[in-house]
């Protein structure tokens, strides 16, 4: 939990890299043997080099010959239990950095969670590493407002500052920029702020509007068709019309991003709100099966969950089970 | 050791090979797509095959002489058992795949040591045996888990296959190490 929250790493990229070091195990306890290691074990344990001339000797005779010296120590060294285990110097440095480091990650886990997280699961871990923060977010309020606030106002300030630069970079290009966009978008917002306020546009508006309807209508029976199929209206309205439909739909205009997307967090604020004691709830976490069989070997498949309504045999035996209690009772 | 310089290149070609023959086995359980007991023999067939190739192909009293080439089969054992562990891993991101360290990597790695060991038999037949015995075990414990993979005492087989790696390793090094302690003294 430590390494997630110092290097930043997710929960996820940390369970594979132990995986695959808890895979790789096996293969240093392999690969660390030592054929001088197993000398001095042997030789600890012999006398008068009696385990090396047997192993040495390769005639059968010979061996017969030392088997009874050999046996006799073997008796000895077994009354004696004098097993020797010896730990690489390796492997010692392995036993050190993994008890230091299990102690370092528990003691962290205790310091930041209170308590130890071995059971938890990775959402878990997620969850209630949110609403501790969330928590101690409401705990600050008064500072976490006015932070709130100015990080609204600079990403309000960059995201202008963003979208101006486009529009001048699409001019230097020679694009076609509708004059509107090529003012600055909070004067534009505002713009769009009093234009409705305007007492003559509400009239312009619906008159538009209703010409519009009737336009519909006869968009509907011709998808494809130009306004030039309606009668009554001129070229010069026709084209005003058609422009304000291609606004109405968005296209040719760029628009500012909503700035509902800032309070995307707020649910996730309210939800805390009050909640000292806020743990994580394990329904909301827990939200699909866990597949525990699967994972233990490749060639398992689980099989088809048949449910017994669609087995015509089934039916069968009841209708039979059903028949013999008839006969019977 | 004149092969100790180039045993770092041996490690990862053999774990390369492992991973190669993990897809190779996964192809071929995709067209048989047959029984546990099947889809078993195939991979232990199919790990007990490079042995068998290294056999073919190698210098025979050099590998009873404790050469480190021996350990090349068994490293690709290895691979193809980490390669199906980050395989399950990518599957199933959750903490009851740890039990597969416990439970089904060493399946592979106890059979991969087992046919190891197969090579100092000195009776022809032990090799075979040890295929047989292995793929009953490897079957066993597949459906073993299938059927009680949430009961506790799956943590106990657990335990059990990680002594018998110990058992095995213990063996193998004992025998690998008195041949190499031979051939010195030789």
């Amino acid at each position: 939990m430590t390494l997630i929250i110092v290097f930043n790493i997710s929960l996820f990229s940390l369970n594979l890299i132990l995986y695959i070091s808890l895979s790789l195990a096996p293969l240093f306890f392999l690969l660390n043997q030592d054929a001088k290691r197993f000398k001095q074990a042997l030789r600890s344990i012999d006398e008068n080099c009696i385990f090396e001339s047997y192993l040495e000797t390769g005639k059968r005779d010979q061996k017969q010959f030392m088997e009874k010296a050999l046996n006799l120590l073997v008796e000895k060294r077994l009354v004696e239990r004098r097993i020797p285990f010896r730990i690489s110097r390796l492997n010692k440095l392995f036993i050190i950095v993994f008890i230091l480091s299990l102690a370092l990650f528990q003691t962290a886990s205790i310091i930041t969670f209170g308590g130890l997280t071995g059971g938890l699961y990775a959402r878990d871990l997620k969850a209630k590493r949110i609403n501790m923060l969330i928590v101690k977010k409401n705990d600050d309020s008064q500072f976490v407002d006015s932070d709130y606030t100015e990080s609204i106002k600079e990403t309000q300030a960059h995201r202008n500052a963003v979208l101006k630069e486009t529009m001048e970079m699409r001019r230097f290009r020679g694009e076609f920029v509708q004059s509107e966009d090529l003012k600055d978008p909070s004067e534009r917002f505002d713009k769009g702020k009093q234009s409705s306020q305007f007492p003559g546009a509400h009239l312009e508006e619906k008159d538009s509007y209703n010409l519009s309807n009737e336009l519909f209508k006869g968009l509907k029976q011709n998808r494809s068709g130009s306004y030039s199929e309606f009668p009554g209206v001129s070229s010069e309205e026709r084209h005003a019309l058609y422009s304000k439909d291609q606004e109405s739909q968005g296209i040719g205009k760029s628009f500012l991003e909503s700035p509902l997307k800032n309070y995307s967090t707020v649910p996730e604020t309210f939800s805390a709100d009050g909640g000292q004691d806020l743990t994580t709830g394990f329904t909301i976490t827990e939200d699909r099966k866990r597949l525990f069989l699967n994972a233990l070997f490749s060639d398992i498949m689980p099989g088809p969950l048949v449910a017994s309504e669609f087995n015509p045999l089934i039916d069968r035996i009841k209708d039979n089970y059903l028949r013999l209690i008839h006969e019977r009772y | 050791m004149k092969d100790i310089k180039l045993f770092p290149v041996v490690v990862i070609l053999s774990l390369l090979t492992g991973s190669g023959i993990f897809y190779l086995a996964r192809f071929l359980e995709g067209i048989i797509s047959g029984s546990l007991l099947l889809n078993a023999v195939l991979e232990e067939s199919i790990k007990l095959s490079l042995f068998i190739l290294l056999w073919l192909f190698s210098n025979k009293k050099k590998l009873l002489k404790g050469s480190s080439l021996l350990l090349c089969p068994l490293l690709a054992v290895f691979g193809f058992g980490i390669i199906e562990n980050v395989y399950y891993f990518f599957s199933f991101p959750l903490s009851s795949i740890y039990l597969r360290l416990l439970y089904s990597y060493p399946i592979h790695i106890n059979t991969g040591l087992a046919y190891t060991l197969g090579f100092y038999a000195k009776k022809r037949f032990i090799p075979l045996l040890l295929f047989t015995v292995s793929v009953a075990y490897h079957y066993a414990l597949n459906v073993v888990s299938l059927l009680h993979g949430t009961k506790p005492f799956i943590y106990g087989i657990a335990l059990a296959n990680l002594f018998l790696f110990f058992v095995l390793v213990r063996k193998l090094m004992n025998e690998i190490n008195i041949r190499r302690f031979l051939r010195a003294r030789n």
